[in-house]
């Protein structure tokens, strides 16, 4: 027994006289011609990466040199601070510390404050050399320019440290502070 | 050839352009929204992480899915992306009902650590690029190979995966089946042997050494999507089958032959015979896969294979099943002679690689035909040309006395000993069978 007489595409079977009768069926061919998803493609690149560098800013001088560790949005389970440091007592109901470098003031505060501190949640605004120790030992992060940091943490009821992170835009974001003291509450 | 457009309408739904066109403004919309909606918390970073991861898993779903299913889907492409990118963002969504993220949130495409990536959202892009090239690479390709068989006159091979998603199938009105032929130029006929379902020409080998022997011409045909013929054909109904053999048949020119077929094979046999009954000497169909109607032959050969079942039934597991072995394909035809030397070892080699190979709709189609369209009961109850049943005693697929009772007066019978796979258990005796050449044997009778 031999084999493999012939091989696929290489038949020579190709002159049957119907062949030249045989066209197209309707509707066989793809609707889209071949070099469009290509081209398709090589726009979303384009634009994505122009998107991608005009919208991802580099980290400002406030900014968490790490960008995933700003505003995570993660509780945490951190050290249990004393009853009293730098004058701050903590213990018995949610306490948010503010971290900032000039008094805060102005409406867009205000408003942020009435957020922040309603449902029995205490507010405590940390300006100036004062608030070191306390920065320390929340684990508030260093940022960019190597100076204080500008954000909040928040401290639980059993003086858990529960989130810290810097915000130099804290005052955009009442909602999220609300959203982690009704968690830790 | 058959065709069914409208499966190639259904397939090509999701590359209408007017439809592209409305779905990518629908993305670009609500992702321009959802853009927004980040950046009025100043978190434009976060929606460019998990855009870019919604992009990267989308693109690499969507070229898992054109492998394993042989065509583009789902039927809205870019709302998939709009998909992944909300399920992407599902804590932050909930955060904004007030819920902190929890790290058990990384169920959400790595939601939490997504962000943890070095390089950032810089690294995100080159990644989601990459799996977007991936995807359009093999549409691409798809699309050229549809084209391609478009422009050949052929059906489009939708459904056909493994190779055929990169590389268009040929056409076996061109290109000829492959087969195995001997040299043999005695006085015997010319034999054209067809195999059954999910087998090759190397099923009837040891049966050709006997047919040889007797100094007849043998012919045996991979048919097509099987075997070394694998890339031949789009579609394969009864009558793809049967006319891809009648070109082999009239390509060798050597007048009526003698078409001996088992199983599945006996159906397109009956079926060359009907459509060309001066290329058919006799027919021998060895256990054919003839059923009284279509439940007993949902229960009979559902009841020997899984997939078979599942095939039979239309279920989309075994599309996904069958494609997934597809792309399998090459390493499983290198594992297969190795099971089978194990768990069978009467099996030849060849013989169990050639188990594996074959593409899915040549296999879905074989089996939907037993079912819907066999010619095989009539064929049988009254043959217009002479007609030799070898019957398996021991066939638990086709048994003995539900076949012998299908059986007219003018058909042969020829009962042997064995099972289902009777040319490989007792080849002489099928050998012999087929070379009757006219002596009848009586019906119910044990010729050999």
């Amino acid at each position: 027994m031999t084999t493999a007489v012939d091989r696929a595409g290489r038949g020579d079977c190709c002159d049957d006289p119907q062949d030249a009768a045989w066209g197209r069926l309707p509707g066989a061919e793809p609707p889209l011609p071949t070099w469009v998803p290509a081209a398709a493609a090589a726009v979303v690149a384009l634009v994505l990466t122009l998107v991608i560098v005009l919208v991802v800013r580099a980290p400002g001088p406030l900014d968490d040199p790490d960008p995933a560790d700003q505003r995570d949005g993660l509780l945490l389970h951190g050290p249990v601070l004393p009853q009293k440091l730098d004058g701050v007592e903590f213990g018995g109901r949610t306490v948010v510390v503010l971290f900032e470098r000039e008094d805060p003031m102005g409406p867009a505060f205000e408003t942020w404050k009435a957020t922040v501190s309603d449902d029995g949640v205490e507010l405590i605004v940390l300006v100036g050399p004062g608030g070191e120790e306390v920065a320390r030992r929340v684990g508030m992060p260093t940022p960019v320019d190597g100076l204080r940091p500008v954000g909040y943490a928040v401290v639980d009821a059993s003086r858990t440290v529960r989130y810290a992170t810097l915000d130099p835009a804290y005052e955009k974001n009442a909602f999220e502070v609300d959203v982690i003291t009704g968690a830790v509450a | 050839m058959s065709a069914d457009p409208d499966s190639w309408g259904k397939a090509y739904r999701p590359l209408r352009p007017r439809s592209l066109a409305v779905q990518l403004v629908l993305l670009v919309v609500a992702e321009v929204a959802l853009y927004a909606s980040y950046d009025v918390h100043d978190a434009r970073f976060h929606w460019a992480t998990h855009f870019l991861v919604a992009l990267a898993y989308a693109s690499l779903i969507l070229f898992v899915r054109l492998l394993v299913t042989g065509a583009p889907g789902p039927r809205l492409l870019l709302p998939a992306v709009l998909g992944f990118h909300l399920f992407a963002m599902t804590p932050d969504i909930v955060f904004r009902g007030g819920v902190p993220h929890y790290l058990w949130m990384d169920v959400f495409l790595g939601h939490i650590t997504a962000h943890e990536m070095p390089g950032g959202d810089g690294s995100w892009l080159v990644i989601a690029l990459t799996c977007l090239g991936l995807f359009v690479g093999a549409l691409t390709a798809w699309l050229r190979a549809r084209h391609a068989e478009a422009e050949a006159g052929m059906p489009p091979g939708i459904g056909l995966t493994g190779m055929a998603v990169l590389r268009p199938q040929l056409d076996p009105r061109r290109a000829m089946l492959v087969h195995d032929e001997n040299d043999e130029t005695g006085s015997g006929p010319t034999v054209v042997l067809l195999h059954g379902l999910g087998a090759s020409s190397a099923f009837w080998r040891p049966v050709t050494a006997g047919l040889s022997a007797a100094g007849a011409r043998a012919v045996v045909p991979d048919m097509l999507g099987f075997g070394a013929s694998i890339r031949l054909g789009t579609h394969f109904h009864l009558d793809d089958q049967a006319a891809a053999v009648i070109r082999l048949v009239e390509r060798h020119g050597a007048g009526p032959v003698v078409l001996a077929a088992h199983s599945y094979g006996a159906a397109v046999a009956v079926t060359v015979a009907r459509d060309r009954p001066d290329l058919v000497r006799r027919l021998v169909l060895v256990a054919p896969a003839a059923f009284a109607d279509a439940e007993q032959a949902r229960a009979r050969i559902g009841g020997r294979s899984w997939i078979a079942r599942k095939t039979m039934d239309g279920s989309p597991v075994a599309d996904l099943a069958c494609g997934t072995m597809c792309l399998l394909r090459r390493p499983l035809t290198s594992l297969a002679p190795r099971m089978a030397a194990r768990v069978s070892p009467d099996i030849p080699p060849d013989v169990a690689r050639d188990a594996v190979r074959y593409v899915w709709p040549a296999y879905r189609d074989a089996l939907t035909s037993l079912l819907e369209d066999s010619p095989l009961p009539a064929w049988l109850a009254d043959p217009p040309l002479p007609t030799t049943v070898v019957i398996a005693e021991d066939d638990e697929t086709v048994p003995a006395e539900g076949l012998g009772a299908m059986l007219g007066p003018r058909v042969d019978v020829v009962r042997l000993p064995g099972t289902h796979g009777l040319p490989l258990e007792r080849p002489a005796e099928v050998a012999r069978a087929i070379l009757l050449n006219g002596a009848r044997a009586t019906p119910g009778s044990k010729a050999l």
